[in-house]
């Protein structure tokens, strides 16, 4: 009798218990990509005082040579993917020296227009190279390394079934993704606290001219950063395009939840990058896994709603965002 | 403003300026010299001929087309109503190269009766951003160009132009097959659709999977799920399973919408993925576009459901076999509806669109190209009709369109007849494929063309939706 009533009831709270883990993990997932772009956003601000709104399309860029090099010419997934990285990163170079740095001194209001021209120019090119086809990007594995041959997403792995919590999925590579964006960020916190080019950025950001006095060559600074923000960006774009929908005309669209990461988390903040990925991409998954089920009154697809929902509110209550300096003059 | 500089950012994709290049009809009425008279007010041109006196007015010149190397052809100008910025924008590309090409080989066998080439220029090619408002203003900027429309995508679009097209006897090929367009009384008889429509293509692919699901060793069917974009594409071919599932006393469990992912919906699409999950049914119909139906099939799959998928033709892709979700499919749970066979079938119309975009150096094919190449016969037979009756006037290939008699496309689809009783000249037959790894396109037939008890029986005297 005791285990007719029990089992039912633990058999129901184990599939609400795994749902409840499998959206913590696509969030997490989900923020870790939200992320990279947004401290490409952050990196670029601080150093420039322009919000960049071609990060989109240095995505896409990003993603698409990763997919040309490694897969249409057969360079093999990590060539493809290193040099999708650094092609992507002199984009960045190329566009500042060529686009911004014209802009120097002009309102900064009239600098971030100019950076959505170059995010347009740049993907209407990328869109007619990825054509109508979904492209794939590759597979890490069996490439030298010794390692068995599996693609992204093939046997996913079950660690909820043998501890009793029922069917959680993380697929390889959600785990990828996590651990890449983990490694990226603990390397740029290493970067601008030990080196001198981080420190210089540092320097930059807090006053253009005292880091001129101090000898810091503010150009350079301007150009690393947009080197370092395009990289950022190629990053993000690869890691995205090894979901199921591959990388698309569309896959550009993920850059565009940065904006409220980085307004949550606080334009001048790595920290707040990191903190507001974390908050609207798991805000994302919790509303697309139960918003269906407990609050259908909302619509469909609320799940991408949030995310500006959540932004609209911070910049109600606190506009400079969570980790923000209060005097951050926004465009 | 972040969020409103964003929203610019989207919104500022389109990939084709907004070039104006509006003119009246008695401003491209063009004679040659010697051999044309102007016979109606600067209006209607009648140009003599091998076979006797041709009338034309709008968008047709007795002057050959640009580039042309037919110097004694005249041209007929088509135009171009796509979407290259919006929810078909990885398509357009595909389409609007087909429909070149099958142009390209008309005018190399001979063109229109020997006597007109056919030219889809650049700037009477416009980008209607799937915007209904858009398209409305893109044909004007063209409609006074033009002598046909080779590609009238979207049919809420289309319908919102039908107003001009119809002002100006303006024919069109769509790309969209809403069932409405087999009804004289929604479109005029100006719309020249090809193959069957989303809902009989929808109850065809239902009444197989109740033979061929059980004989592959699978329960039959007794309950169903619909993930559908909701717009015309996915209400028509959602109408068309709900009447096939209530003809063979199928429960539909539930249907729930797909925002697609170039409209601002998930990549991941967990909501379609937790509907699949949240209930459990034999066969979920997927009526979305190829990365919707990779994030669903490939999501579902990985946490476990049971089911099988059954996706209306714009579901697929050949990409997705290269993504994340390719074991899912691969392993014989997806199964496609179509209106034609794919790329690599043995028909000769299949064939000669081959070598022709082959020959234009297209190396990744897809059956997006397919759709455009056998869109555009309904439109050379129109042409072709009016030139004989010595009319190439829009009203003269308007009336060409309404009554065309067995249109012949080459063995891609069966000839058909328009201007009768869609109840009886309509066609109700499709086929399903199943992944294929070896395809060029990653489908082949399983099912060949067909028509099934439910679309056989089914009394057509209106739309299946809208």
């Amino acid at each position: 009798m005791t285990t007719a009533v029990v089992a039912p009831v633990f058999a129901a709270f184990s599939i609400e218990t795994s749902r409840f883990l499998q959206a913590i993990v696509e969030g997490i997932s989900l923020a870790a990509i939200y992320a990279l772009i947004a401290m490409g956003f952050v990196i670029i601000y601080k150093s420039t005082q322009v919000l960049s709104f071609a990060q989109p399309a240095l995505l896409i860029v990003g993603a698409y040579l990763a997919s040309y090099l490694s897969v249409t010419l057969g360079f093999g997934f990590w060539v493809g993917v290193v040099l999708a990285i650094l092609l992507t990163a002199v984009l960045g170079f190329i566009s500042e020296r060529l686009v911004l740095r014209p802009m120097v001194g002009k309102p900064v209001f009239a600098a971030a227009i100019v950076t959505i021209g170059l995010d347009i120019a740049i993907r209407v090119v990328v869109g007619d190279l990825i054509g109508v086809n979904v492209r794939a990007i590759g597979t890490p594995v069996a490439e030298g390394f010794g390692a068995p041959s599996v693609p992204w997403g093939n046997e996913p792995f079950r660690w909820g079934d043998d501890a009793g919590f029922g069917g959680v999925v993380i697929q390889p590579r959600v785990l990828v993704i996590i651990a890449t964006a983990t490694v990226v960020v603990i390397a740029l916190l290493v970067f601008f606290r030990r080196s001198k080019w981080g420190l210089a950025m540092r320097g930059s950001s807090f006053d253009q001219e005292v880091a001129l006095a101090q000898g810091v060559n503010v150009g350079q600074v301007f150009s690393l950063s947009w080197i370092i923000g395009g990289g950022l960006a190629a990053i993000a774009g690869i890691l995205a395009a090894t979901s199921f929908t591959g990388l698309s005309q569309s896959s550009y669209l993920i850059a565009l939840k940065a904006l409220p990461v980085v307004v949550v988390g606080g334009l001048d903040s790595i920290a707040g990058a990191i903190v507001g990925a974390l908050i609207i991409g798991l805000a994302e998954s919790f509303t697309a896994t139960y918003q269906a089920q407990y609050a259908p009154w909302l619509g469909d697809n609320f799940s991408q709603v949030v995310p500006y929902v959540i932004m609209v509110i911070v910049l109600m209550v606190r506009p400079y965002g969570i980790f923000g300096t209060e005097e951050v003059e926004r465009v | 403003m972040l969020a409103v500089l964003a929203f610019v950012a989207a919104a500022c994709s389109n990939t084709e300026s907004d070039t104006t290049t509006t003119a009246a009809a008695e401003e491209t009425t063009t004679t040659a010299a010697e051999e044309t008279t102007t016979t109606a007010a600067a209006e209607t041109t009648t140009t003599a001929a091998a076979g006797g006196e041709v009338a034309f007015d709008v968008g047709v010149t007795a002057e050959p087309c640009p580039e042309s190397g037919n110097a004694d052809r005249g041209c007929i100008y088509l135009g171009i109503l796509t979407d290259e910025s919006a929810t078909f924008a990885a398509a357009s590309p595909a389409l609007v190269a087909a429909q070149r090409a099958f142009w390209a080989a008309t005018n190399a066998a001979g063109g229109i009766g020997g006597q007109y080439d056919v030219a889809l220029p650049d700037d009477l090619k416009k980008d209607t951003q799937y915007n209904p408002e858009v398209f409305v203003q893109s044909y004007n900027d063209i409609a006074g160009e033009v002598a046909a429309v080779a590609q009238s995508l979207g049919t809420s679009q289309s319908l919102a132009a039908l107003p001009d097209y119809t002002r100006d006897d303006t024919v069109a090929a769509p790309m969209t097959w809403w069932s409405g367009w087999a009804f004289d009384g929604n479109d005029n008889g100006l719309v020249v659709e090809f193959g069957t429509n989303y809902c009989f293509e929808a109850m065809n692919a239902f009444d197989w999977s109740m033979q061929a699901v059980p004989a592959a060793g699978r329960p039959t069917p007794a309950r169903i799920g619909i993930l559908a974009i909701p717009n015309d594409y996915g209400m028509d071919y959602a109408a068309g399973v709900k009447i096939a599932a209530a003809a063979n006393n199928v429960e539909v469990a539930w249907e729930s919408p797909v925002i697609p992912v170039s409209a601002g919906g998930d990549p991941a699409q967990t909501e379609a993925v937790q509907a699949v999950l949240a209930d459990p049914v034999d066969v979920v119909y997927l009526v979305t576009g190829p990365s919707e139906t990779a994030a669903i099939v490939g999501g579902a799959a990985a946490q476990g459901a049971q089911n099988l998928f059954i996706g209306a033709a714009p579901s697929w892709n050949v990409g997705l076999l290269a993504s994340a979700a390719a074991p899912a499919f691969e392993a014989g749970i997806y199964f496609q509806s179509s209106f034609v066979e794919p790329w690599a079938a043995d028909t000769p119309g299949h064939e000669k669109m081959r070598q022709t975009l082959t020959a234009a150096g297209v190396e990744d094919p897809n059956d997006f190209f397919v759709s455009g190449w056998v869109s555009q016969y309904g439109l050379k037979a129109a042409l072709e009709q009016a030139l004989a009756a010595g009319d190439l006037t829009k009203a003269g290939i308007a009336a060409a369109a309404r009554s065309l008699q067995s249109v012949d496309y080459e063995g891609m689809l069966d000839p058909r007849t328009f201007g009768g009783d869609p109840n009886t000249e309509f066609p109700r037959n499709s086929l399903v494929g199943a992944v294929d790894t070896a395809q060029p396109t990653g489908i082949a037939v399983v099912q060949d063309f067909f028509v099934g008890p439910t679309a056989q029986g089914y009394d057509f005297s209106q739309a299946c939706a809208g």
